[in-house]
């Protein structure tokens, strides 16, 4: 006389107490009614604040209404309905310490999620409540069981430290806590290493970026070129001359544009990475926000990646890591 | 400087966010001239927004909830939409679908919305929408309209005009035929000499009602511009179909059977000892719902042969508690019948029928009036009135037709119902005189239905004669009255207006100066497109007129600038689709009205001619109402001519050339566009007419834009020229000459404008005490001078020169103004300085080691050059030094302060530097300045 909510995917959790997930990755879960008369499953989407779960920011009833094979368990992707509710808009950061303050958001959902079960027979709802990552594994690297030891970045897998290898220049550290956690707000530090007189490492610059697996990665670079380029826009065409006044003037070039866009680009290469150093920073090309960090002060700069290379080859132990960057702020102005 | 769209929801003003590339393109349309019969206007295209988290929450996109997701779906959202930070329309937000992570929406612009409801409203709907707000005088108009009293015994009154507006809403009554065969045509078949039957006319609908309507119902205001002539349109009336036709059914009654009640027996019983047989009477009863007991009639009083038949009440009075009185249904008129049923237990065929007719009394409190009606029946006659009916198919069959009701008896008030006394003589014994099984059947009109009597005669007598307003829609009337006027229109969502206009008002705007100069929009480096492609409506001879024109009633029109080599086609026609000609006419000989009947049986166009003398007022059946005069008289749209409007229209496609050019529009000047005003366009020779812009984006995106030429002279108004009135204008220039200024000048920079100069204009300088700003009056030093004049008679100069160098006599500001005595004008004031006007330059200190070093001087002690430079009233000088640890840059010894000498005011002083040699800051101040430090912050004391 109830409703049985099990993970289709086994090690999955689906249950009551707050687990953790990746959000871009599916959580389909099966709904078996065992009143058979039942005819529709209905999703209550209750909002936790991830930083007192106490505290429901908002209860969404009938977030998700289904109707019922006779018979037949359903299967829903609870992810599919977290990621609508989600705003994605959380790479708003203007320096490494924005990052420490409140760039947890990025890491994990601002919200726990509890989606209450029911159906028009079985009134009584069954909870599953979820702390999605924000990240996506690809398939080799999926693994179903995911809890606070949850490694969230790719140079935490290779069990790279960070620390010395760019002398002044931050880094940071985050961890998960127990999703359980009335406060499971992750922990998010920053850690500079030692300056060291005369060291050039990191000396280009340094990138930050957020990891497909939920937290940041920090790599610095010792070679850096940079590059503007500029379009014009808008095609409009003119005459020879033109005149300054409509008499007694003198001949001028018209514009034939109606403006000018300028950007720059940046390439940036560090020599001799390991192969385990390469694989750590391969994940670059995967991050949904990549900043430039052109000072040891922490002042980032959102950028697009426009090529990186790790060229992992087994035959060779490590090699030369570059990426090149795009400005996303452009500078214009009209003409016409 | 974005585009952007804001939508109201839940009291709030929410902005949608937009993907880079979904640059929103917003078309401006007039109307393009190649849809002669269609009307057009602004709108935008549908575009897409991203799949974003703020979007689906703005606008409710759940697509797991599949009834909130169609909720969403179905929203309209009141909508705003932002160029480069500037509100370019108002409108609404409706999404379209969501597709493949995006979400295409519309933005449905304000005018779209209005002609959206012309579309869904018929103009009969729209005149009985209850919801609508009308402007008061048509709300009044309307009320008269709806509840016409259409009285049988009085002439009839004809609807009135529209409160001020010197038009009526609806014509009734007319002379127009819209039901065929019947009009005016009497019982017998007959049209009487100087009679006419109103209750055969049909209402029809004023044209210019329509355009009020059509706009101030939905809270607009029209705008009628003088180009079209209205009066013509006030008399132009729209003839809806189906006059000839019931509402509902065949004719429109209903009827209804009422329960039946099973018998009541005889309240009178007589024997006749002569024959040896009875007389009876008794009194039909009805079902509750139909009827009313006496007892419950005020001033109830019996019929007097319900007394004289119950001498001394011995049967009492039972009928003062039944359901004795019959409430016939009456609302409609006295339309239809009422059939009185019931057996009778006797072989007696001598029957006498009381039919006690119940009136209220006129006086208040008064007693009942009763009209009671006698038939005495045999078996072979009776001697039923007009109007009744004995029938034989039932025992008891009487008949009312409620016509009969039409003739109301003197001194009567409204009519309650009807009391049926039944009664037989010669019944024999075993027989008897109860009424049993009494059955009523009638017929009636329902009330808001409206039905014609065989003679096409209205049957309600308080008719909705809203009812002969066209079903069809308010956009489709409108678009054919401006077709059949060659009307334009303007709606502007912004200031709630809707200009009509034709294409005559291009150049009427471009006489008074309001047009707007696009020239340097124009991107004159691009190809230009010219054609005279006006589409395939039009032919060399194009036949213009109402749908089905009667014999000879078109307008042949023949484009007079297309040589034997045009390309248009040899003919057209240009029929207004939806509004017919009449069918026919006829001379009506009266011998003292005599006039036209025109038959149109709609969906037409008649034109009012005037009103008729003296006519009497019959029914079908002859009864008179008495006479009456003023009958609206129709005649046919005539033409033998074409409105104004039209043959602008078709001037335009004979002489016009059309361009397309690219043009860089700034949003102001497409956010508030008057599309009724022509542009001028130097580069393309001219005026134009703004066909339509195509896809506009922002201000730097080059957006095509439609023109058509303004002809020269288009309405004959050329020759009263442009009436820009004669202009001087004036600026001033100051300047000085020669090195130092030797001497200053001050120019008066004249232009002629609008009017060709005979003689040089004068100016004066008239030198002032100070500035205006500072209070400045005339000083007393006046200068006169000629402004030369040659053509094209811009920038032309006078100036004053200074002495050089200048004196204080000459220096100073001056009021400059210009004067064309022949003309008769003056230029603009202008002011300006003769003299250097530019600021003293600021005070300045200077101080530093001079170089080289006298010898022989004490270790810490330092010739130094200073200098007070520009300097209103230098009274005073300190110098501050303190030694200073260079290397380290902290200080290195206290500061010291003494008092510096001013005289003379630049030259060189030994000072001593007390703290012995080394590095010092050094200040020296004034009381107006203080020096700069060296770029070393201080000096080295040797």
């Amino acid at each position: 006389m109830a409703l049985t909510i099990s993970p289709e995917i086994k090690f999955q959790l689906a249950t009551a107490a707050a687990t953790y997930c990746y959000l871009y990755e599916p959580l389909r879960v099966s709904i078996s009614e065992s009143i058979t008369t039942a005819q529709q499953i209905f999703i209550e989407l209750e909002v936790l604040d991830t930083e007192d779960s106490t505290v429901i920011v908002e209860t969404l009833p009938n977030y998700g209404v289904y109707d019922l094979n006779p018979g037949q368990p359903l299967s829903i992707d609870l992810m599919k309905l977290a990621q609508q509710h989600h705003d994605a808009n959380v790479y708003n950061f203007s320096s490494i310490d924005d990052i420490v303050s409140y760039g947890w958001t990025s890491i994990v959902s601002k919200y726990k999620y509890n989606f209450k079960i029911t159906s028009d027979e079985t009134t009584t709802a069954s909870s599953v409540v979820k702390l999605p990552i924000i990240g996506g594994r690809d398939f080799q690297t999926f693994n179903p069981a995911v809890d606070e030891n949850q490694d969230l970045s790719e140079i935490e897998i290779q069990n790279i430290n960070l620390n010395g290898m760019f002398p002044g220049y931050p880094y940071l550290s985050q961890g998960l806590v127990l999703a359980t956690e009335q406060d499971a707000k992750p922990k998010c530090d920053k850690v500079t290493s030692a300056e060291v007189v005369g060291s050039t490492e990191g000396c280009a610059g340094q990138l930050i970026w957020k990891s497909r697996l939920g937290g940041f990665c920090t790599w610095g670079f010792k070679l850096k070129k940079e590059n503007t380029t500029k379009k014009y826009t808008g095609n409009i065409q003119v005459g020879m001359f033109s005149s300054t006044q409509v008499v007694n003037g003198n001949a001028f070039v018209p514009v034939d544009y109606t403006g000018i866009e300028t950007s720059y680009t940046i390439d940036l290469k560090q020599l001799h990475l390991s192969s385990n150093e390469l694989r750590a920073v391969a994940g670059i090309v995967a991050s949904p926000a990549v900043y430039y960090m052109k000072e040891k002060t922490g002042e980032l700069e959102l950028m697009r990646v426009a090529a990186s290379n790790t060229p992992l080859d087994n035959k060779a132990n490590g090699g030369d890591f570059s990426v090149t960057l795009k400005s996303i702020s452009n500078s214009s102005q009209n003409t016409r | 400087m974005e585009t952007r769209i804001e939508i109201y929801k839940d009291e709030l003003w929410q902005s949608l966010r937009l993907a880079t590339d979904a640059a929103i393109k917003y078309n401006a349309v007039i109307n393009k001239i190649g849809k002669v019969s269609s009307r057009e206007i602004s709108h935008t295209n549908t575009f897409t927004l991203p799949h974003v988290q703020q979007n689906l929450q703005i606008l409710g996109l759940n697509k797991f909830n599949p009834a909130a997701m169609a909720q969403a779906m179905n929203a309209k959202y009141i909508a705003k939409y932002y160029v480069e930070d500037k509100l370019l329309q108002e409108g609404y937000l409706v999404i379209n679908n969501t597709n493949g992570g995006q979400i295409k929406v519309n933005f449905i612009e304000e005018s779209l919305s209005l002609t959206a409801k012309w579309g869904s409203t018929t103009f009969r709907e729209l005149l009985r929408d209850d919801l609508i707000v009308f402007p008061a005088d048509y709300q009044i108009a309307i009320d008269a309209l709806r509840d016409y009293d259409m009285d049988v015994n009085t002439v009839l009154t004809p609807l009135g005009n529209v409160g001020t507006r010197g038009h009526n809403l609806c014509l009734f009554p007319n002379n127009l035929n819209a039901i065929g065969d019947e009009f005016q045509i009497d019982q017998n078949d007959l049209r009487q000499d100087n009679v006419f039957n109103p209750y055969q006319s049909r209402p029809i609908f004023n044209m210019k009602s329509l355009f009020d309507l059509a706009t101030e119902s939905f809270g607009y205001t029209p705008i009628y511009d003088d180009s079209v002539d209205w009066l013509g349109v006030e008399k132009l009336f729209i003839v809806d179909e189906g006059g000839d036709q019931n509402e509902k059914g065949e004719n429109g009654i209903q009827s209804a059977t009422w329960p039946t009640v099973s018998s009541n027996a005889a309240h009178y019983i007589r024997y006749d000892s002569t024959f040896g047989n009875y007389q009876y009477s008794a009194v039909f009863n009805f079902p509750t719902g139909q009827s009313v007991r006496p007892n419950d009639i005020p001033g109830w009083v019996d019929p007097l042969v319900l007394e004289s038949l119950n001498p001394g009440g011995s049967l009492g009075t039972p009928w003062m508690s039944e359901q004795s009185v019959f409430v016939p249904i009456l609302e409609s008129g006295n339309v239809g019948t009422i059939q009185f049923i019931a057996d009778y237990n006797s072989t007696s065929q001598i029957e006498s029928i009381y039919l006690h007719n119940i009136y209220k009394n006129p006086t208040p409190g008064g007693d009942v009036v009763i009209d009671t009606t006698f038939i005495f029946v045999t078996a072979t006659t009776n001697n039923a009135p007009t109007g009744i009916t004995i029938g034989t198919t039932y025992a008891v069959d009487i008949t009312i037709d409620k016509t009969f009701y039409n003739t109301v008896p003197a001194g009567t008030g409204d009519f309650i119902g009807v009391m049926v006394q039944y009664g037989r003589s010669f019944v024999l014994p075993g027989e008897n005189g109860n009424l049993s099984n009494m059955i009523v059947l009638e017929n009636y009109l329902p009330e808001g239905v409206i039905a014609f009597d065989e003679f096409g005669q209205f049957l309600p007598d308080n008719p909705d004669l809203s009812f002969a307003a066209s079903n069809s829609s308010i956009k489709n009337l409108l678009s054919n009255a401006m077709h059949q006027q060659g009307i334009l229109m303007d709606i502007n969502t912004k200031n709630k207006t809707v200009k009509f206009f034709n294409y005559g008002e291009y150049e009427q705007q471009r006489v008074d100066g309001y047009f707007g100069d696009w020239s340097k929009y124009l991107l004159r480096h691009h190809d230009f497109m010219h054609n005279t492609d006006y589409g395939n409506n039009y032919a060399k001879q194009n036949r213009i007129g109402l749908a089905s024109p009667y014999l000879g009633n078109s307008y042949d029109l023949v484009l007079q600038n297309q040589g034997e080599d045009s390309k248009y086609k040899d003919f057209q026609i240009d029929a207004v689709s939806t509004f017919k000609d009449i069918e026919q006419v006829i001379e009506v000989n009266n011998t003292t009205t005599p006039y036209f009947e025109y038959t149109n049986m709609g969906l037409g166009l008649v034109e009012l001619q005037g009103t008729l003398g003296t006519l009497e007022q019959e029914r079908a059946d002859g009864t008179s109402q008495g006479n009456f005069t003023g009958l609206a008289a129709l005649a046919n749209v005539n033409y033998i001519d074409i409105p104004d409007g039209v043959k602008l229209w078709y001037k335009l496609v004979d002489e016009a050339v059309r361009v397309e050019a690219k043009m860089l529009l700034p949003v102001d000047e497409i956010k508030d566009i008057d599309m009724s005003q022509p542009v001028y366009l130097e580069e393309l020779g001219g005026f134009y007419i703004i066909e339509e812009i195509r896809e506009y984006t922002n201000g730097q995106t080059p957006v095509v834009v439609k023109l058509i030429k303004l002809l020269d002279d288009y309405r004959g108004l050329e020759q009263q020229s442009i009436n820009f009135p004669a202009q001087l204008s004036l600026t001033t220039v100051e300047t000085g000459i020669g090195s130092g200024s030797i001497y200053y000048k001050v120019f008066a920079n004249v232009n002629y404008s609008y009017y060709t100069p005979t003689q040089g204009a004068t100016v004066t300088y008239t030198k002032l005490t100070d500035s205006i700003a500072n209070g400045g009056v005339p000083s007393g030093l006046v200068i006169t001078g000629t402004v030369p004049f040659v053509a094209p008679y811009t920038n032309q100069q006078d100036n004053i020169q200074s002495s050089a160098p200048i004196t204080t006599a000459e220096e100073g500001w001056y009021e400059v103004v210009v004067e064309d005595t022949v003309e008769g004008i003056t230029s603009n004031t202008a002011y300006a300085y003769l003299g250097d006007n530019s600021p003293p330059p600021a005070a300045t200190v200077v101080i530093t080691t001079n170089f080289p070093q006298p010898s022989g001087l004490a270790a810490g002690v330092e010739e130094m050059f200073y200098n007070f430079a520009n300097h209103v009233n230098l009274t005073t000088a300190t110098l501050t030094y303190q030694k200073w640890d260079w290397f380290n840059n902290v200080a290195d010894g206290v500061v010291r302060t003494q008092s510096f000498s001013i005289t003379p005011t630049s030259g060189l002083t030994n000072i001593t530097f007390i703290d012995g040699a080394g590095f010092y800051h050094v200040n020296l101040t004034s009381n107006e300045a203080t020096n700069t430090a060296p770029a070393m912050g201080g000096y080295f004391i040797t």
